[in-house]
């Protein structure tokens, strides 16, 4: 496994919000976390993160524990993350977002702007544009994209078909099948059951904080009353 | 009626000159609240020690003391505010901003304090560099060469952090860390590096203004705090965050200095304040907020 999450429970101040959450991705995997609205997705990736660490339970990159380690150190391993609102520097340009994303290493790397451009020839034409120029669908391909300059072996997407019109969430699909065929695993958060579903190795479930499900996609398709008492379908 | 126009040009270079100064500690007091969200009072008495470390320097009876000094002043200063930064400030960042005020102020206390403690209370007075000596004249004209020197060091200063801002990795980080630091940490850059680096600069560009300042003015404890409060009416007229609002702002407030002094005498503040509300109700966030760093 690259990443195991086991028996996290996470906290903002009081509020207790994951119970004993516990998934894994395999290298290379591409795995979805499906729930509702305030299920606790976003807080199960922010958990991963560093951002908002667990008070209990283990996070294993590999075979190291992570979960002491700050949000710079666990990316640094290998971890790129795509947050729920793309929070692209808004003031920064498209491409100085870009090398912002490939800060972190401290080599030479695989994932060159040339490259980037390559694959997302928008962003190409759009390099010289702010953050704050872009629309819903261009920063969500720079959001990925600026992922992707840090090299990274997981790659954490929040919802990143929320808010764009179908033709763009079908981009961004391609785009995660550009993650996949590079050899990169992928924990996806969506709402959007069948996007995910199309895309994925293997599902979860979380609702009220708990892992409710998990197994293949086909597993999942076949329960409909999963489906029903879970997700918004 | 002639108008004596040597006597406004006098007015007017005196009030750039001090609008340089200020300029050099209000940039770093307006980056450093964009980019940390910190009011920093103890940004004066960075100003201070830079002119106590000069007057230290004039000391040595040395052609080339306030060279020496103007390099290394502002290095001993930047590595004060560092350790700072690394050791008092971090620990509060997240808590809630009184917090940060209330350590800040401080400082500017026990600095005071120090101050006293190594250089007593005596006046202290810094001369003027030996290359910069004398007076341009220029027909009835005439005027400080060395007002002139810091009159063209404050725009240089300003092409200096615009290029470090916008040309440098550094800068672009400081630039993203102002916007969103959770992110940027999510990215992998340890942004403690970043705010202690912000922080440091900041010390050094005050901490420079000081030595500039000092064979103008005179220099004693307290001085800090004086600067400290133009500092922070240039920041909010110039929009926090914006080193570009701080450029404006400085000489908005220098003039207003120079030729108010003249209009009413010792009520030159009150047409800072008559400058400061009509903005605050026009443009709350300042003349250049949200659009620079
Ligand atoms: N900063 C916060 N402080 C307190 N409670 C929070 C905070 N953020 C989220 N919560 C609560 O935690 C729970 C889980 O939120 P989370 O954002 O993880 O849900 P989500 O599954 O990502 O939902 P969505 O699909 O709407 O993004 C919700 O009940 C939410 O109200
Ligand atoms: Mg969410």
């Amino acid at each position: 496994m690259i990443l195991s999450v086991e028996k996290i429970n996470t906290f903002y101040g009081d509020s207790h919000i994951l119970f004993d959450v516990d998934l894994t991705i395999a290298e290379g995997e591409v795995v979805s976390l499906l729930g509702r609205n305030g299920a606790g997705k976003t807080t199960t990736l922010r958990s991963i993160m560093g951002l908002t660490p667990p008070r209990a339970g283990r996070v294993r990159w590999l075979d190291e524990e992570v979960q002491r380690l700050k949000p710079h150190e666990i990316a640094r391993k290998g971890v790129g993350f795509v947050p729920e609102d793309r929070r692209i520097f808004s003031r920064l340009s498209v491409e100085e977002n870009l090398e912002i994303g490939a800060f972190k290493l401290e080599g030479p790397s695989a994932w060159t702007l040339e490259r980037i451009y390559g694959l997302f020839p928008k962003l190409e034409q759009l390099k010289a544009h702010k953050g704050n120029e872009l629309s819903g669908g261009e920063q969500q391909m720079l959001a990925i994209a600026r992922a992707l300059m840090g090299a990274p072996r997981l790659v954490l997407l929040d919802e990143p078909s929320e808010g764009l019109a179908p033709a763009i969430v079908k981009d961004v699909g391609e785009m995660i099948g550009t993650l996949r065929d590079e050899g990169i695993a992928v924990l996806l958060v969506e709402q959007n059951t069948r996007f995910a579903c199309r895309l994925s190795d293997r599902v979860y479930i979380i609702d009220n904080g708990r892992v409710r499900f998990g197994g293949t996609v086909a597993e999942l398709e076949a329960d409909e009353e999963l489906k029903s008492r879970y997700l918004a379908v | 009626m002639e108008l004596d126009v040597s006597f406004w040009l006098t007015q007017f270079l005196n009030g750039l000159a001090n609008a340089m100064v200020l300029f050099l500690i209000a940039s770093g007091l307006t980056i450093l609240l964009g980019v940390l969200g910190v009011l920093n009072l103890a940004h004066g008495s960075f100003y201070m020690l830079g002119a106590f470390l000069i007057f230290s320097s004039s000391i040595i009876k040395n052609p080339s003391w306030f060279w020496v000094g103007l390099l290394l002043a502002p290095l001993v200063v930047a590595g004060f505010g560092t350790i700072i930064e690394a050791f008092c400030l971090r620990p509060l960042y997240g808590r809630e901003r009184l917090y940060t005020l209330l350590l800040t102020y401080g400082f500017t206390l026990i600095l005071d304090d120090l101050v006293l403690l190594i250089w007593g209370r005596d006046y202290k007075s810094v001369p003027i560099p030996a290359l910069f000596e004398g007076r341009l004249t220029i027909g009835d004209f005439s005027y400080p060469v060395y007002f002139l020197f810091i009159i063209a060091v404050g725009p240089l200063l300003g092409v200096f952090l615009w290029f470090i801002l916008n040309r440098t990795n550094f800068g672009k980080l400081i630039r993203a860390a102002a916007t969103d630091s959770e992110m940027l940490d999510a990215l992998g850059v340890n942004v403690n590096r970043v705010f202690t680096g912000v922080f440091a600069l900041g010390a050094w560009l005050a901490s420079l203004g000081g030595i500039l300042a000092a064979p103008m003015r005179s220099v004693e404890p307290g001085m800090g705090v004086e600067i400290i409060i133009e500092s922070f009416i240039v920041v909010i007229i110039g929009g926090m965050g914006s080193y570009l609002g701080a450029f404006v702002g400085a000489v908005l407030i220098g003039m207003l200095k120079a030729f108010g002094i003249e209009i009413l005498e010792n009520f030159a503040m009150i047409f800072i304040y008559a400058l400061v509300l009509p903005i605050l109700i026009l443009r709350p966030r300042g003349l250049f907020g949200e659009t620079t760093i």
